[in-house]
């Protein structure tokens, strides 16, 4: 089920991002067109490139990996289409089944023709011992999910059969979603910690790894892939390094560079994006925004925080912060924006700038301005203490916009900026901040009971490793959480976390901003195919490159 | 001699010792390795537990302090709580790749120093010494990462506009051209020359002044007055006694600076994204990965020292007037 | 060392008198030297013969003149600024200089950058002067100390010195800015960690080759405290060297600054200093040059004008240049990080 508020916001985008191609440049630069060759060599650029190849332990945690080896390496077992919606990967034959709620029990069909390169079968050991994995290897990055498995029952090898122990919803993030599967009979021990450092030596995916270094990563066409509709039109694609943006965009502009990147969009980056460069924005699944500390006033105070929801221009701030790559101001109060069914514009959507209405709820909660012009009450003036990463150039700009805005409504900010260690490590944890400006990122599958319930407060219970850093304290929404964390029916899980949201926006847990732009970028005389298709996606711009071609 | 060269390596062990605690604690109080896992979605507090115990992070600052120092004491490096491999690759080709760069900018600033020094202090208060008086100030009050910006934007930017090129006549980041297999001479060097420019630049300001200063002030010595009146022809005198004494200074002021280099190019490599020491030392400080920055710290200091004291020796070596006890 | 700001001075081997030193070490008093060139204490005073010599290096005046202009601007930005350094208007982003009224352009949310540039003058200029004086105080101190109690104090005084210029500056600027944080103060406290040490060792010279002397003798059989000496006999002769060096420390302090904005941890924002507006700047560097050039400038051109006066009142401090003279010295201070 898709809301008509998300569809329009997709067309919106690739509007804009036609709009600002064209603004750029004489030609039409928006869609490739025209016949690919068959065949070919690529060389694209990547940004972060990963210490090691191994999908299961942290190493390759905040890296490309991801977006340039693994998606084109391993199976999934559920994947995301262009608009982020669950479909079934090309390992699996048809939609897997609920087969059962109690216990609950989900069962892979997978497709018979599904071979690893070298001729094995992908069968369900590979699910069961991909599980094992996650659990029993050294450094894994995460067990979430994989914990609250039962047993996998691999007796008929085409269908792993997948109990848990309690209603798990989030399902489709395991094996697929941005997950992979592993070859059982590649590995002596469930413990991969020491293996796929340098290499990653088979595939179940429509490219081979063929060489992996410092240097450069080369893909080349797998022949043994089965799945028709992604076998690659390109022979070989060659992944590069490229340091920081300006290298980027040094390589795509000259001519025996770079032919696609998908680079960090910042400010001023369409200007030099011109013909015979084309590029897309898209709405990314890294949300930032402003979230409050419930536990401290001013902000305690929902009149407070509601006041200041009203007292800014949150188009203005997109506008002004990203220019022509503005991926629109963030409406949904979740966690996966413009992106899957999840996020409901309503949220947010009807929220303008009103300053008489932020008024009127100060002094509706007992505030009043003082003669200097500033909001006051019990003889305290409002003064919100801010903190976000210093040195980060996109979110100071922020807070001087913001404190431009309100200022003369007269609500004050005390900025204090730190360290992202210094914030993240120890203020956070400590709920030692008025205000954070930061982002979160957000997963294709909504599930948010990690930010907002309130046991995963950052105490003692928790070691303060809980991540609800608003220190949200709401028992009601406590349990739709983990209702929707049940609901293993997509309707009745959308319904929940609507009223999530509702719920969000009516306490103003925290103030949503923008999304992150995604943007692709591509030389239209090289690259022919559905470039920017995957650009506001979770798995990367890179992720239908079997579908890109040469230009003929 | 010898007692004074030993008596100080051994007060540089202690010195290293207190340096590394300080610089320990303060990585570790301003930031971890977990940081970058937190902020993921899909890991749950059980997770960043485990992640923080498989790294010993869960252990007491002194104890995390004390294990290292065992393992460095033994020659045992670790592996980087962030990167997952061994360190001392990644410090060996770091140190390389800064070395490349500082060698490469010393010597040629020591040439053409030595050079400008010298014709300013033979044609003293000429158009070329005060030109090059005017020159040797800017390149010391400019500050060095403005000029590696504007060479950036130089050669990216305004000569691209201004000639209509296709690409830049030299390239403005990295150590080598993307994509490039095995070792590329041509294209090596043209990646060195703007980072070794604006470090050369601001070294031949330094070496030309003191170049000039023990000029001057050997060719109105005694000695010099002597060989003269021996009847030696200008030229001879000059460069036979002169220049040779008026060297020591500065051979040693480039013996101290190449100790400094090995930590001291920081801003340059990140401006030109130099996968040196200096890029090295900041993602570890960035992410806290205390088993990169403390070795990191120690091969520094230890290379400041050690180099210092070869000057301070070079120094009592060249020039018979000093003597150490 | 090749990084911005951070001026190294040669450790001190046992130079032979010769190379041009500050004045002060191993140089005659400068009464012998007044003496014998048939000026009396009386005629002129010490500090009326500086300034006088000062007088006669031209560079060294002009650039006096310009960093008084520059001072001036800034410090009286409140009132001659032509906008409000906070002043945002998003419709005027990255104006070119001349464009849209604005005289030095504006920036990426349409702050004007001449104000800016006043503005964040004022907090720069600040930085530098505090780096002086806290480094110059505990500097002096730490030399003083040391050069007159000798033997262990020294020794430790001296280890500790040496220790702290073991550490490649950058590195303790990087890791103390991490632990204590962005304000101006934070900052200041920050940069004279690593500015301190060469005062001390100049100041320690002085007092050692000094402290010897008759006329320190003299003072002790007249009863004088030990404190009374080093303030009142020895710290004035000290005085020369310290000036000079306190000049070139000014100029290191503001590099020094702007080398941290430029690592994201210098003075953070809102306050504007030169060197986070040259940071900042630095992703907008291909459609707004003038961000990141205008900035760096101003820099350029304090630090120039400084490093002018200190070789200046080096040469006028130094007793044995005559008033006669018109060289311009080498700086044996040079600056190198």
């Amino acid at each position: 089920m898709r809301s008509p508020h998300r569809r329009r916001l997709v067309a919106l985008l690739m509007l804009l991002g036609l709009v600002a191609a064209a603004c750029g440049s004489d030609d039409d630069g928006g869609v490739s067109g025209g016949p690919a060759a068959e065949g070919g060599n690529a060389v694209f650029g990547a940004e972060q490139w990963p210490e090691c190849l191994n999908a299961i332990t942290s190493c390759f945690n905040a890296s490309w990996a991801s977006w340039s080896i693994f998606q084109h390496v391993l199976p999934q077992a559920m994947t995301l289409d262009k608009d982020s919606n669950y479909v079934p990967g090309a390992m699996l034959d048809g939609e897997p089944e609920i087969t059962s709620e109690d216990p609950f029990t989900v069962t892979f069909n997978i497709d018979p023709d599904a071979v690893w390169d070298d001729g094995t079968a992908i069968t369900s050991a590979d699910i069961e011992f991909t599980w094992r994995a996650h659990l029993e290897t050294e450094g894994a990055i995460t067990t979430t999910g994989y914990d609250v498995i039962d047993t996998i029952d691999t007796s008929d090898p085409k269908a792993a059969v997948v109990t848990f122990t309690e209603i798990y919803a989030p399902w489709r993030d395991l094996f697929g979603g941005i997950d992979y599967v592993l070859p059982a009979h590649l590995f002596e021990s469930a413990n991969v910690a020491a293996e796929m450092n340098d290499m990653i030596a088979f595939s179940g995916g429509p490219w081979v790894l063929q060489s992996w270094s410092d240097t450069e990563a080369v893909l080349v066409r797998n022949a043994a892939y089965w799945d028709e509709d992604r076998i690659p039109v390109l022979d070989q694609v060659t992944f590069i390094p490229l340091e920081d943006t300006d290298t980027e965009l040094s390589s795509l502009q000259s001519p025996d560079g770079v032919s696609a990147i998908f680079p960090q969009a910042s400010p001023g980056i369409e200007q030099r994006l011109n013909d015979p460069i084309a590029f897309e924005v898209g709405a990314g699944a890294v949300l930032e925004g402003l979230w409050p500390n419930h536990s401290e006033p001013p902000l305690d105070e929902k009149a407070v925080r509601e006041a200041l929801l009203y007292a800014i221009d949150r188009p203005a701030i997109a506008e002004a912060v990203f220019g022509g790559i503005n991926p629109g101001t963030l409406d949904c109060a979740g966690w996966a924006p413009a992106i899957g069914p999840w996020c409901d514009e309503s949220d947010f959507g009807d929220v303008e700038q009103d300053l008489d209405l932020a008024a009127e709820l100060l002094t509706d909660a007992g505030w009043a301005l003082n003669g200097a012009g500033n909001w006051e009450k019990d003889g305290t003036e409002l003064v919100i203490t801010w903190n976000t990463v210093a040195g980060n150039v996109r979110r100071e700009t922020v807070q001087e916009i913001v404190q431009e805005q309100v200022r003369e409504f007269g609500i004050q900010f005390d900025i204090q900026n730190y360290d992202a260690g210094e914030l993240f490590q120890n203020r956070l944890p400590e709920l030692n901040f008025g205000m954070g400006l930061y982002a979160q990122v957000g997963t294709p599958d909504p599930s948010v009971t990690a930010i907002y319930k309130s046991d995963q407060i950052p105490s003692e219970e928790n070691s303060k490793a809980g991540q609800n850093f608003t220190a949200y304290p709401n028992a009601d929404l406590d349990a739709i959480l983990d209702a929707s964390d049940r609901a293993a029916d997509l309707d009745e899980r959308l319904d929940l976390i609507n009223q999530v949201g509702d719920i969000i926006r009516e306490d103003v847990v925290w103030i949503p901003l923008y999304p992150l732009p995604n943007v692709t970028a591509w030389r239209t005389d090289v690259l022919t195919g559905p470039i920017p298709d995957f650009v506001s996606s979770p798995l990367g711009g890179f992720a239908n490159m079997y579908d890109w071609g040469l230009v003929a | 001699m010898l007692r004074y060269v030993i008596r100080r390596l051994l007060i540089a062990i202690p010195i290293l010792l207190f340096l590394s605690i300080i610089v320990f604690m303060a990585a570790r109080a301003s930031s971890s390795p977990e940081a970058a896992i937190r902020l993921n979605p899909r890991v749950s507090a059980a997770d960043i537990e485990r992640y923080r115990a498989n790294l010993g992070l869960d252990k007491s600052n002194a104890e995390q302090y004390a294990i290292w120092l065992g393992n460095f004491a033994q020659g045992d490096l670790g592996d980087s709580l962030v990167k997952n491999r061994p360190v001392w690759p990644l410090l060996k080709s770091a140190i390389g790749n800064t070395l490349v760069l500082g060698l490469a900018g010393i010597s040629v600033a020591l040439l053409i120093g030595i050079a400008i020094g010298t014709l300013s202090a033979i044609r003293q208060y000429s158009w070329f010494d005060n030109m090059a008086t005017g020159g040797a100030f800017l390149g010391l009050s400019m500050p060095q990462f403005w000029f590696a910006l504007i060479l950036q934007l130089l050669f990216g930017v305004w000569l691209i506009d201004w000639l209509n090129l296709n690409r830049s006549i030299l390239p403005i980041s990295g150590m080598k051209s993307p994509g490039t297999q095995g070792f590329d001479v041509v294209d090596r060097v043209r990646h060195l020359v703007l980072p070794a420019t604006v470090l050369a630049v601001q070294l031949i300001a330094v070496y030309s002044r003191y170049m000039r200063a023990s000029m001057l002030e050997v060719l109105h010595s005694d000695y010099l007055r002597t060989a003269r009146a021996k009847g030696l022809r200008e030229s001879r005198v000059i460069i036979r006694h002169g220049v040779r004494t008026a060297l020591i200074p500065v051979t040693t002021q480039a013996a101290i600076d190449l100790g400094l280099i090995v930590g001291g190019l920081i801003i340059t490599e990140q401006i030109f994204q130099w996968p040196g020491m200096g890029v090295l030392f900041l993602d570890a400080m960035a992410s806290g990965d205390y088993q990169i920055i403390l070795p990191w710290l120690m091969i520094t200091s230890a290379s400041v020292i050690l180099l210092n004291l070869a000057a301070d020796v070079l120094y009592a070596f060249l020039d018979p007037r000093i003597r150490y006890d | 060392m090749t990084e911005p700001g951070l001026v190294y001075r040669p450790p001190e081997p046992p130079r032979p008198p010769g190379p041009p030193g500050p004045p002060g070490i191993g140089t005659p008093d400068s009464d012998d030297v007044l003496a014998a060139e048939g000026i009396s204490l009386e005629a002129v005073g010490q500090w009326r013969l500086a300034w006088m010599k000062f007088l006669r290096h031209r560079v060294a005046v002009v650039s006096l003149v310009i960093l008084v202009l520059l001072g001036l601007a800034c410090a009286l930005a409140p009132w001659i600024a032509p906008r409000d350094p906070a002043a945002q208007d998003l419709s005027n982003q990255f104006a070119k200089p001349g464009e849209a009224g604005f005289i030095l352009g504006s920036d990426s949310i349409g702050r004007d950058l001449l104000t800016r540039l006043m503005y964040g003058g004022r907090v720069s200029l600040a930085v530098g002067l505090g780096v002086a004086v806290l480094a110059g105080t505990a500097g002096t101190l730490v030399g003083a100390i040391a050069g007159f109690y000798g033997k262990w104090v020294d020794a430790t005084l001296m280890r500790v010195t040496d220790t702290f210029l073991a550490l490649p500056a950058l590195v303790v600027l990087i890791v103390a800015a991490k632990v204590l944080g962005g304000s101006v103060l934070d900052i200041v406290l920050v940069v004279s960690l690593v500015s301190w040490m060469p005062i001390a060792r100049i100041v320690r010279g002085v007092f050692l080759s000094l402290r010897e002397k008759e006329f320190v003798d003299a003072a002790r059989t007249l009863g004088a405290s030990n404190g009374r000496i080093i303030f009142r006999h020895l710290l004035p002769n000290a005085l020369g060297p310290i000036i000079v060096n306190l000049t070139l420390t000014v100029a290191a302090a503001i590099l020094a600054e702007s080398a941290l904005s430029f690592l994201g941890l210098g003075v953070q924002p809102p306050t504007a200093t030169w060197g986070n507006m040259l940071a900042r700047s630095k992703s907008y560097m291909q459609i707004a040059s003038h961000l990141v050039w205008l900035p760096g400038l101003m820099i350029l051109i304090t630090v120039l004008c400084v490093n002018f006066v200190g070789d200046g009142l080096r040469d006028a401090l130094d007793p044995t240049q005559k008033l006669g003279a018109r060289k311009v010295r080498a700086p044996k201070k040079s600056l190198a990080p």
